[in-house]
């Protein structure tokens, strides 16, 4: 099990649900709540406040454990069939992302270099960093994300000149349910970050880390899309693939330095690797839970390339993955919610008399 | 927890040494010296045969007693030999009434040889060293010891200014090849009896005197434990220079970076052992070892602590661009000419335009091609004499690169490119971190060549992931930024004032972590005055 400060915990729980939210589903969240789109992300982060709670009452229950650990210990056989399927989600959401990225990839920097390519580097270098172990991944956290949460501060005042708050106006005038759609969509990307009980023991996760991220990212969340409305508009963010990145391409920092996007990309891509990356890394030590004779090392080799190859199998182009934002969040809240909620009332230690 | 520190040994003997000539088969281990002198002659003339400059001086005393001085030419000091040892021995001989044969070494080495340092010996093969490690071997017939007195003296080199640290303030000794300079020189900076130096025997054949040296109680335990255990396990014939022992004790011998740090200066030893790190020391360099090693005391130099803080910070920071420069600077211009044009202004891109126009390589081949190019006038250049050196290398650069602008091979802002980057190369103050920035720039340059920004980006990404897995002697590479440690950071990129430091490096010292009590910054007197 890793040894993770505090600190780096609240990072990479901040960076797991952030990075990959921010590419391409602002735009359908966008679409679905028009002006009242950064009124969806509330109701998502406090759904999510419950299942962290239980979760660290379960943690509880298990001191030095693990959530892999403590499900395989306390209940044999289902907790090897729980643990089969949170790998088997976790391992789509890691094909969904290294796609959804090298997609990006492709549309945004490297237009003429097939897609095949652009893959191979990614996985790649996010194997090399796997085969490292989760404390090299948290390292990584520490040097880059901060500097990311630092430019999501400095982004209002780049665009100080260029907003107009009646893209904003009038609130609610669509009625509630558009936000609630909007949460819909939002709530299972911000679900990932469930993912921590099952890195750390007890010792470092605790609710208080779960809040501090959830509160972080959703102040990043929040400032993005709100910039999003104010710059772009909704009429103009909700046609974009990558909302975004279009927002900062819109950046000019004096006549000399207009594309300021290739300055925050080169911040936020490393963070992504890591995502990608601790994910792969999540899985091998689950898998070596349950098979402890395997080597975590080489195992993250071959899931890499096996993920490689379902990111070109499971999507053909980017709009399958557009599509997918639609249906995902049925299958995640079983994962984020409704398992959490099982594990609150029926993870208990054995009672020995 | 307290661990039994290993005794220090007299320096020129000890177990392994024993090992060593009992495996090159001249001399048995055990074997005692005789009490006749003839038979000690016989078998040390056997060992040293064909040794010319081993000289065998025999002396009797009152016409009677005989001795023989046993000694390497040119390794001691003739004038102080004649003086407090054959002198008294010949001229004035054993004073009357001192009793029997049997305790002449005594007297001799209590009363008639005025020498420092002295020890007795009984094994032959003690005496075949300590002759060997410049020490005068005095044997007496009807004695089955000998003396062995310290007096050496050899040719040495002054101690000078470190060519490859200098400085514009601080002291301007640097270490020498000579072991003892060396060690009285750190004592000299830190005399306290905390400071302790053990020394080590290593090289079967070249028998080099290496000293681990430490501040008992500052340093921490588990690195100098492992300092101990990865010199000992050393099997070599020779040493002759401190990059031998470094290839030893290294963590990655594969990884371009370096874990271990290497200085000619005292000043930077002394400042190290206070901050709790430990440094090796080896006879015959000037080059001493310090570990642990971490990335960011490569972007240290001395002068960083003894400048203000406000001027070392900047420089700090200065370093740090020209860092970045090093090794990006070729890549990205190469990933954006390539692959990103439109990120550049039009007036520029105009620029580079034209100038490109002509040429007939891609920008990343030009990029290698002049980097090489580069690379291979910056080495010929330290092989140059000194006198023709800087003139050739000046001119031949201007030269060559005018020439193949003017020829249309190479574009003008490549050769700016390229320059910048090699003074920038030169910003870095640790030579053998500089060498790996030179090194990874190449790849660096393939991958944006091939992949532009998102190459660079990935490339970078690589090195980081390979630093923050690096440890030098179980200490993280980049620590203290990734594990973050708030104390430590004081000292990375921004050199606080030397009153707000107030602990050592969390991370790599041992039980006494305060450095500077609080409460000390300065200031007009509080209270009264006019």
């Amino acid at each position: 099990m890793a040894k993770l400060s505090n600190y780096q915990l609240i990072l990479m729980g901040t960076n797991f649900f952030t990075t990959v939210f921010i590419i391409s589903l602002p735009s359908q969240i966008i679409a679905t709540s028009r002006q009242d789109a950064w009124l969806s992300y509330l109701p998502a982060f406090l759904i999510m406040v419950i299942p962290l709670w239980m979760l660290s009452k379960v943690m509880h229950r298990f001191p030095d454990q693990d959530l892999f650990s403590v499900l395989k210990s306390r209940f044999p056989i289902v907790g090897s069939m729980l643990t089969s399927f949170y790998l088997l989600f976790f391992f789509f959401i890691l094909i969904r992302d290294f796609r959804m990225f090298i997609d990006f990839i492709s549309v945004a920097l490297l237009q003429r270099t097939p897609l095949t390519v652009i893959g191979g580097l990614v996985i790649l270098t996010c194997i090399l960093s796997a085969r490292s172990g989760v404390q090299v991944v948290a390292r990584m956290h520490e040097l880059f994300y901060p500097l990311l949460m630092l430019i999501t501060v400095i982004l209002p005042f780049l665009f100080y000149a260029g907003t107009d708050i009646r893209w904003m106006q009038p609130v609610l005038a669509q009625g509630v349910k558009p936000v609630l759609h909007g949460s819909w969509l939002a709530v299972s990307y911000i679900g990932e970050i469930i993912i921590l009980p099952f890195i750390v023991s007890n010792r470092t996760f605790q609710l208080k880390q779960g809040l501090i991220s959830l509160l972080i990212g959703a102040y990043m969340l929040e400032m993005l899309v709100v910039l999003n409305l104010l710059v772009l508009s909704p009429n103009l963010a909700s046609r974009m693939m990558y909302p975004n990145y279009e927002l900062a391409r819109e950046v000019r920092v004096t006549e000399f330095l207009d594309r300021f996007d290739s300055i925050l990309v080169t911040f936020w891509l490393p963070a992504l690797f890591q995502k990608i990356s601790l994910m792969l890394n999540v899985i091998c030590h689950g898998i070596k839970q349950m098979m402890p004779g395997v080597q975590e090392r080489s195992l993250s080799t071959s899931l890499g390339i096996l993920a490689f190859v379902c990111g070109f199998w499971f999507f053909e182009n980017p709009l399958q993955l557009l599509n997918l934002n639609g249906g995902w969040p049925a299958v995640a809240l079983i994962f984020e919610i409704l398992l959490p909620l099982c594990f609150y009332f029926m993870l208990k230690p054995r009672f020995h008399r | 927890m307290l661990r039994k520190l290993r005794k220090p040994r007299l320096l020129g003997a000890g177990k392994d040494l024993e090992k060593t000539l009992a495996s090159t088969a001249l001399v048995d281990t055990n074997e005692t010296l005789s009490t006749d002198i003839i038979k000690n002659e016989q078998k040390l003339r056997e060992i040293f045969s064909n040794c010319f400059d081993i000289v065998f001086r025999p002396i009797t005393v009152h016409g009677q007693t005989r001795m023989l001085l046993v000694y390497v030419d040119g390794l001691n000091d003739i004038k102080q030999l004649n003086q407090v040892v054959l002198k008294p021995t010949m001229f004035e001989g054993l004073p009357e009434g001192l009793g029997k044969l049997e305790r002449l070494g005594e007297i001799v080495e209590q009363q008639l040889v005025a020498v420092a340092r002295t020890k007795t010996v009984m094994q032959l093969s003690e005496v075949v060293q300590s002759v060997l490690t410049a020490n005068v071997a005095i044997l007496a017939d009807g004695e089955s010891i000998a003396l062995i007195a310290d007096i050496k003296s050899w040719a040495k080199r002054a101690v000078e200014e470190p060519a490859s640290e200098p400085v514009v303030r601080g002291p301007r000794d640097g270490f020498t090849e000579t072991l003892r300079t060396n060690t009285s020189m750190l004592r000299l900076k830190v005399k306290s009896p905390r400071f302790k130096m053990e020394a080590i025997v290593v090289g079967n054949v070249s028998q080099t005197d290496i000293v681990i040296a430490y501040i008992d109680g500052i340093a921490n335990e588990s690195v100098l434990e492992e300092v101990r255990q990865r010199v000992n396990r050393i099997q070599i014939d020779g040493i002759i220079e401190s990059g031998y022992v470094e290839e030893f004790i290294e963590d990655a011998p594969f990884s371009p970076f370096p874990t271990v740090q290497n200085t000619e200066r005292p000043d930077v030893v002394a400042a190290s052992l206070l901050e709790g790190k430990v440094a090796v020391l080896i006879d015959g360099t000037p080059f001493a070892l310090v570990v642990p090693f971490t990335f960011w005391a490569a972007l240290q130099s001395a002068e960083d602590y003894y400048e203000r803080f406000i001027y070392a910070t900047f420089i700090r920071w200065v370093r740090f661009l020209l860092l970045n420069m090093a090794l990006f600077l070729p890549s990205l211009y190469v990933a954006v000419t390539t692959f990103h044009p439109q990120m550049i202004p039009t007036n520029l891109l105009l620029s580079f335009a034209a100038a490109r126009e002509q040429s007939p390589f891609p920008a990343m081949v030009e990029a290698l091609i002049m980097e090489l190019m580069f690379e291979g006038l910056r080495e010929a250049g330290v092989r140059l004499p000194k006198a023709v050196g800087s003139a050739v290398s000046i001119v031949g650069a201007l030269v060559i690169g005018q020439a193949a602008v003017q020829a249309g091979i190479v574009s003008a802002p490549m050769v700016i490119v390229v320059a910048t980057t090699g003074i920038a190369s030169f910003g870095i103050p640790r030579y053998n971190f500089g060498i790996a920035y030179r090194l990874l720039r190449f790849p660096m340059l393939i991958l944006a060549g091939m992949f532009g920004l998102f190459g660079v980006t990935a490339g970078a990404l690589a090195l980081l992931i390979h630093l923050v897995s690096l440890r030098s002697f179980g200490i993280p590479y980049l620590s203290p930024l990734a594990p973050q440690n708030r104390q430590g950071i004081k000292d990375i990129m921004v050199r606080m004032p030397r009153w707000a430091l107030h602990s050592r490096p969390e991370l790599i010292v041992g039980e006494d972590t305060t450095r500077v009590p609080k409460g000390q910054k300065p200031g007009p007197n509080r209270g009264g005055g006019t």
